[in-house]
């Protein structure tokens, strides 16, 4: 059958019309969709097919501005951030504070260059458990604090932080380097849309901060305690000097007025002991170092005992080796030493026996040793004789005036000018206290 | 009428110049008075002496104040003699412990002057002859 001529000339019709979309996908395969219908849209009969191919070229070519604007954003934005992400790094590692970041399980994801230093280069891996990295010891006790109950796993698992200073009720304290040391930290949960991803721990060294805190406490309460006595004293004393119902003779006035003045005294050199300990402790004692002769302050500091070895009954001996020679260290200190051992001597002696002080050579020291029969110390308490505000309970029993700041106080003299000090003792027989201290060169 | 010659009054104070103080006001209004400056001492004095009242520091060598009082209150002697502690400030957890023990009444030292503390002693004594 002939093809129908109508129809064949319809499609040829139909052909043409549609030879003007190839250019346009011509160009399409190749990328490049620039192409246009726009002349064709009001065939009327192709008209709606071109208007696809139009809006379809059209959506492309916005898709594709969308795209190309997103990616010229994205490339500034990566420069942004690698700017942000140095910036960030430099800021971590200038921190005084140790700063590591954990993941949920835990484990180490970054560390800072003083968290490594305070935790030790070699224990700080990144991907291990942060809580054997950063092992606590709370408070006074040796155990570590497991697992479970650490801060950083309850920071993590309550999303909660978790603070820890030097206010705080809780005392932790690191373990790590072979050294244990007071930290304050801050545990910070990490979240990233509600779910906690991880935590940042910040922390610090406190040991300093804790040094002097302790000071400033123990000077408040040496100073409350010890002056409560002498300040009541004047308080009774003037009141009873003052009062018209209380008659005094003049003499007893001037007994009264005697023990205003002790009692000032006392406090005078309770000041002058607490400001020693305090200068001490925050490390401003100036010290003038001199050469010196050991047996003159020992003169000085016997004849200021005087009266004290006069009440006991005592008998000091000196073996003095001669030519004893001469150290350099700082006049007051040396008499402070010195005083502060006979003086205790003296206080803890048995009655009516000998104190033997000897001074003699060894090597490059002179080696001071004093020496008592008296109640000793127990040994329970040898280890803590040198720590500040302690008294032995047999000390405690035996004077009640102690101020615990003598032999602390006496030990860091000691140190500072390049000593040692240490001691023997048997309680119920007595104690030697030696002290060496470097010759003159 | 009687007068408080006839009153025996009894220091327990280890600090040597505050017993002085309190025993001369005391001796001067009238009182007999004794002195132990710790408590051990204090509590054998209490027991055979027999004060009318006694005043008793708290922090003392051998036997603090504490100790002693409730020592005195184990002696069938010692049960009704009253006690006022001398204490400081930073007693107070003490004197509550006291207070459970018997003590009469506290008087904190830096409060009161010694004409005070008279004054007051005088007031909590029975009258004589009730």
């Amino acid at each position: 059958m002939p093809e129908n001529t109508e129809l064949k000339k319809y499609k040829q019709h139909i052909v043409h019309k549609l030879e003007a979309l190839s250019p346009v996908f011509a160009k399409a395969a190749i990328g490049d969709f620039s192409g246009t219908v726009v002349d064709n849209l009001q065939d009327e009969e192709l008209g709606v097919l071109f208007a696809g191919v139009q809006l379809m070229l059209e959506t492309i070519r916005e898709k594709i501005a969308e795209l190309e604007l997103a990616s010229t954003e994205a490339k500034a934005n990566s420069a942004i951030m690698a700017n942000q992400k140095a910036r960030d790094e430099a800021i971590l590692e200038s921190l005084t504070h140790g700063l590591i970041t954990v993941d949920n399980l835990c484990n180490v994801t970054y560390a800072n260059q003083p968290a490594a230093g305070l935790l030790g280069e070699h224990v700080l891996i990144l991907g291990q458990d942060a809580r054997s990295m950063f092992p606590l010891v709370e408070g006074d006790s040796d155990e570590l604090v497991p697992a479970a109950s650490h801060p950083i796993t309850v920071a993590i698992s309550r999303g909660e932080r978790i603070v820890a200073n030097l206010t705080n009720r809780h005392q932790y304290y690191l373990h790590v380097n072979q050294r244990k040391f007071r930290v304050s930290f801050t545990i910070t949960p990490i979240k990233r849309s509600r779910k906690i991803t991880g935590a940042a721990v910040m922390f610090r060294d406190l040991t300093e901060e804790a040094n002097l805190d302790q000071t400033k406490t123990d000077i408040i309460s040496i100073a409350s305690h010890q002056l409560r006595t002498p300040l009541v004293t004047v308080k009774w004393y003037a009141s009873g000097l003052i009062e018209p119902k209380i008659p005094l003779q003049p003499q007893q006035q001037k007994q009264y007025i005697q023990q205003i003045y002790d009692a000032n005294q006392r406090m005078i050199d309770l000041v002058d002991r607490l400001l020693n300990v305090s200068n001490m402790d925050l490390g401003i004692l100036t010290i003038k170092p001199e050469v010196l002769s050991l047996e003159a302050i020992l003169q000085i500091a016997l004849k200021d005992l005087a009266p004290q070895i006069q009440d006991k009954l005592l008998v000091v001996l000196k073996h003095i080796e001669k030519p004893l020679g001469h150290i350099v260290a700082d006049k007051n200190f040396m008499q402070a030493i010195l005083q502060n051992l006979l003086a205790n001597a003296i206080k803890y002696s048995f009655p009516k026996r000998q104190i033997i002080v000897t001074m003699r050579r060894e090597a490059d020291n002179i080696l001071i040793a004093v020496q008592d029969t008296g109640v000793g110390i127990p040994e329970g308490s040898k280890s803590r004789i040198f720590t500040k505000l302690f008294r032995a309970d047999n000390a405690r029993m035996m004077a009640s005036d102690g101020s615990g700041l003598g032999l602390y106080t006496v030990k860091a003299m000691v140190e500072r000018s390049g000593g040692k000090i240490w001691f023997e003792s048997v309680e119920n027989q007595g104690s030697t206290f030696y002290v060496t201290m470097p010759t003159e060169h | 009428m009687p007068t408080s010659t006839q009153y025996k009054l009894l220091v327990v104070e280890d600090e040597a110049p505050l017993a002085q103080i309190l025993i001369d006001a005391f001796n001067a209004e009238g009182f007999v008075t004794s002195h132990a400056d710790n408590g051990k001492d204090g509590l054998d004095q209490a027991l055979s002496w027999q004060p009318d009242i006694i005043l008793l520091d708290i922090v003392m060598p051998k036997m603090d104040g504490i100790t002693m009082l409730h020592k005195l209150r184990e002696h069938a002697e010692g049960k009704k003699i009253p006690v006022i502690l001398l204490t400081n400030l930073s007693d107070t957890d003490k004197v509550f412990d006291a207070l459970a023990y018997g003590a009469f009444d506290f008087l904190i030292k830096a409060d009161w002057s010694i004409a005070d503390i008279v004054r007051e002693v005088k007031s909590k004594l029975p009258t004589i002859g009730q």
